[in-house]
């Protein structure tokens, strides 16, 4: 079975700081890889490349064994991709339907007279919503009136939502408490039994990993580390490999 | 029931949910914009104890003096609600219509060209464009602080406009350009008519429009519209675009008004189209606001130099009592939106 996500040799600098550096992997379709590595490691420097927010210097992503070249966010939902971003990308002065579309707008009429239609996209949001079990307090409500775990929920269901085949999440539950950060993880859970949703998560917790994915990939300041499948691991091996402490000593030996 | 029947109250219901829905928007206006509390108390006062306030002559007057700030404000606005600010106006508007008028007249003091009107007056519509543009690149696409660019190109304008005519005033422009402000229809200059539905259509647009959300979008979090594909730079560039615009078009109407064309024109208008802005209940922060507000905005500051007018106060004291009274009602505002956010009142923008 060919991998549904390739990343082939990518790298990205930032002026002098090489965020990536010929970062290579795969993820099967369905399965769930958790995203491991300390800070600034490159976690979500790849998360922004296959969200279509910049290009790599170098290589290439394939999906379904199509290279793609990713210009702009669309391009990226185009081809099935969907992100939670760490920092939620809401905008605090729209409501519900107007993050949920935020976008990607569902309108009537040719540019450069597109007109919003609001019902359809209201309508919509509390079909998803309600499917999702998320609970909004008020549809008309703007964002900044949601709590942080509401927020939370809200960028989730927007990525959940639409025909997604990748579900990336980079750090969805950094800002959450225990109960908040058991909901998230339940629906990642049922997304991936009831729609096979291939998921991308990125965390630094160990308990979270486990519960979601089933293979490790490692990053450590911008380089691939290596791969490893859960069930095999020991928490000590993988936070080994994230820190440098493990590789370290298996050269050595 | 019969099937008849059935669809007759279908009918009714909807026509119902229309009577409601204009109802609650009616409603929602009244608590949520700011100005229209004042509005509602103040335009009253005026009728009864301002001489001439609520004659249809005074009315006139009113409503022309509105229009070159109306547009200017709105257009001035848009910027504001992107979260960036545009202070070029008032020297959008002096440079085009000074362009404009240079390029139609025999020379001396024109150019010579003696352009048609029919070409000049789009024109001077696209020169706006253009400058708004250039500004939206430089914000957006530079990174340059808006306040910075924009008041330099305020200041830029202001002096290119002096240019081609060595600082003199043009009169008597081709009546098919100042056609618009010499002739009424129904008793309404079209100057009037011309800003007034401009200002309207625009209103609309930015509520019900697709580019509309994203301006609001990019005011509430640019960063979160970028990462869902909105791009900041091109809609900037619309925002600054039509405000451009708008001043051009406001150019055009202030010197078809004035039949002159001068590099004086709009002189300090700038202050009353930010205060208008506040007033009418945009934020500064960019990400709410409307332009119904500004509208509500526009009409009480013309209406107070109207009143000062009126009552012919000594010209000694305008300034002082305009600068006055507009802190006073931006006060009002503040107060009114604390409450309304202590109510839980505020709304999501769009
Ligand atoms: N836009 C940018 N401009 C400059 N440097 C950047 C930019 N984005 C990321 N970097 C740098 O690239 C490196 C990787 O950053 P990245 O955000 O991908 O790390 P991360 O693994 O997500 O870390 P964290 O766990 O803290 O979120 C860091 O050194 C960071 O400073
Ligand atoms: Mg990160």
């Amino acid at each position: 079975m060919s991998p549904f996500l390739e990343i082939k040799s990518i790298s990205k600098s930032f002026g002098g700081v090489a965020a990536l550096k010929n970062v290579s992997f795969d993820i099967g379709a369905g399965e769930a890889v958790a995203l491991m590595g300390g800070n600034g490691a490159g976690k979500s420097t790849l998360v922004s490349l296959l969200a279509g927010l910049q290009r790599p210097d170098s290589g290439g992503i394939v999906i379904d064994g199509a290279e793609q070249d990713f210009a702009k966010p669309q391009d990226a939902r185009a081809s099935g991709i969907e992100t939670v971003f760490q920092n939620l990308a809401l905008c605090p002065n729209l409501n519900a339907p107007g993050n949920l579309f935020l976008g990607r707008e569902l309108y009537r009429g040719r540019a450069p007279f597109r007109f919003l239609d609001r019902k359809a996209m209201e309508r919509a949001t509390v079909a998803t919503l309600r499917d999702l079990g998320v609970n909004v307090p008020d549809m008309k409500a703007a964002a900044n009136k949601f709590s942080g775990g509401q927020r939370q929920a809200l960028a989730f269901a927007r990525a959940a939502r639409a025909k997604s085949r990748l579900l990336i999440l980079d750090e969805p539950t950094a800002a959450l408490g225990v109960e908040e950060s058991a909901n998230v993880i339940r629906t990642v859970q049922r997304l991936r039994r009831e729609r096979n949703m291939t998921v991308l998560l990125i965390t630094h917790n160990l308990e979270e990993m486990r519960a979601i994915a089933d293979r490790a990939v490692i990053l450590r300041r911008g380089r691939y580390v290596g791969s490893v499948r859960l069930d095999e691991t020991s928490d000590d091996e993988i936070v080994g490999r994230i820190t440098g402490s493990l590789a370290v000593r298996e050269e050595v030996a | 029931m019969a099937k008849s029947e059935v669809l007759a109250q279908d009918g009714m219901a909807e026509n119902r949910g229309v009577t409601m829905r204009i109802a609650a928007s009616v409603g929602k206006t009244l608590l949520l914009n700011p100005i229209l509390p004042i509005l509602v108390v103040a335009l009253p006062l005026f009728a009864a104890f301002v001489p001439y306030y609520a004659t249809l002559a005074n009315l006139q007057n009113l409503l022309l003096a509105s229009s070159i700030l109306l547009l200017l404000s709105c257009g001035g606005a848009l910027a504001m609600i992107t979260g960036n600010i545009d202070l070029s106006v008032e020297g959008t508007l002096c440079f085009s219509c000074m362009v404009i008028a240079w390029l139609m007249m025999p020379s001396p003091p024109g150019s010579g060209l003696e352009l048609s009107p029919f070409i000049t007056i789009p024109l001077g519509i696209l020169i706006g464009v253009g400058i708004g543009m250039l500004n939206g690149l430089m914000v957006q696409g530079l990174g340059v602080n808006p306040f910075i660019v924009t008041l330099g190109m305020l200041l830029t304008l202001k002096g290119a406009a002096a240019i081609p005519t060595e600082a003199t005033t043009i009169y008597s422009l081709p009546p098919t350009y100042s056609w618009v402000g010499y002739n009424a229809l129904a008793g309404v200059s079209w100057v009037v008519i011309i800003a007034f539905t401009v200002c309207l259509l625009l209103a609309i647009w930015l509520r019900a429009s697709v580019v509309g959300r994203h301006i609001y979008a990019i005011g509430g979090n640019s960063e979160a519209a970028r990462e869902n594909g909105i791009s900041p730079l091109r809609t900037v560039m619309i925002v600054y675009g039509i405000s451009g615009g708008m001043a051009g078009l406001a150019g055009w109407l202030n010197a078809a008004r004035l039949d002159s064309a001068s590099a004086s024109a709009g002189d300090g208008i700038t202050f009353t189209v930010f205060a208008a802005i506040i007033i009418g209940g945009v934020a500064l922060s960019g990400g709410a606001g409307s332009l119904w507000g500004v509208l509500g905005g526009v009409i009480l500051l013309s209406s107070i130099d109207n009143v000062l007018n009126l009552i012919a106060i000594n010209p000694l004291y305008l300034n002082f009592v305009r600068g006055a009274v507009i802190i006073v009602a931006v006060l009002l505002i503040v107060v009114r939106q604390r409450l309304a956010s202590r109510f839980r009142l505020q709304e999501s923008a769009a």
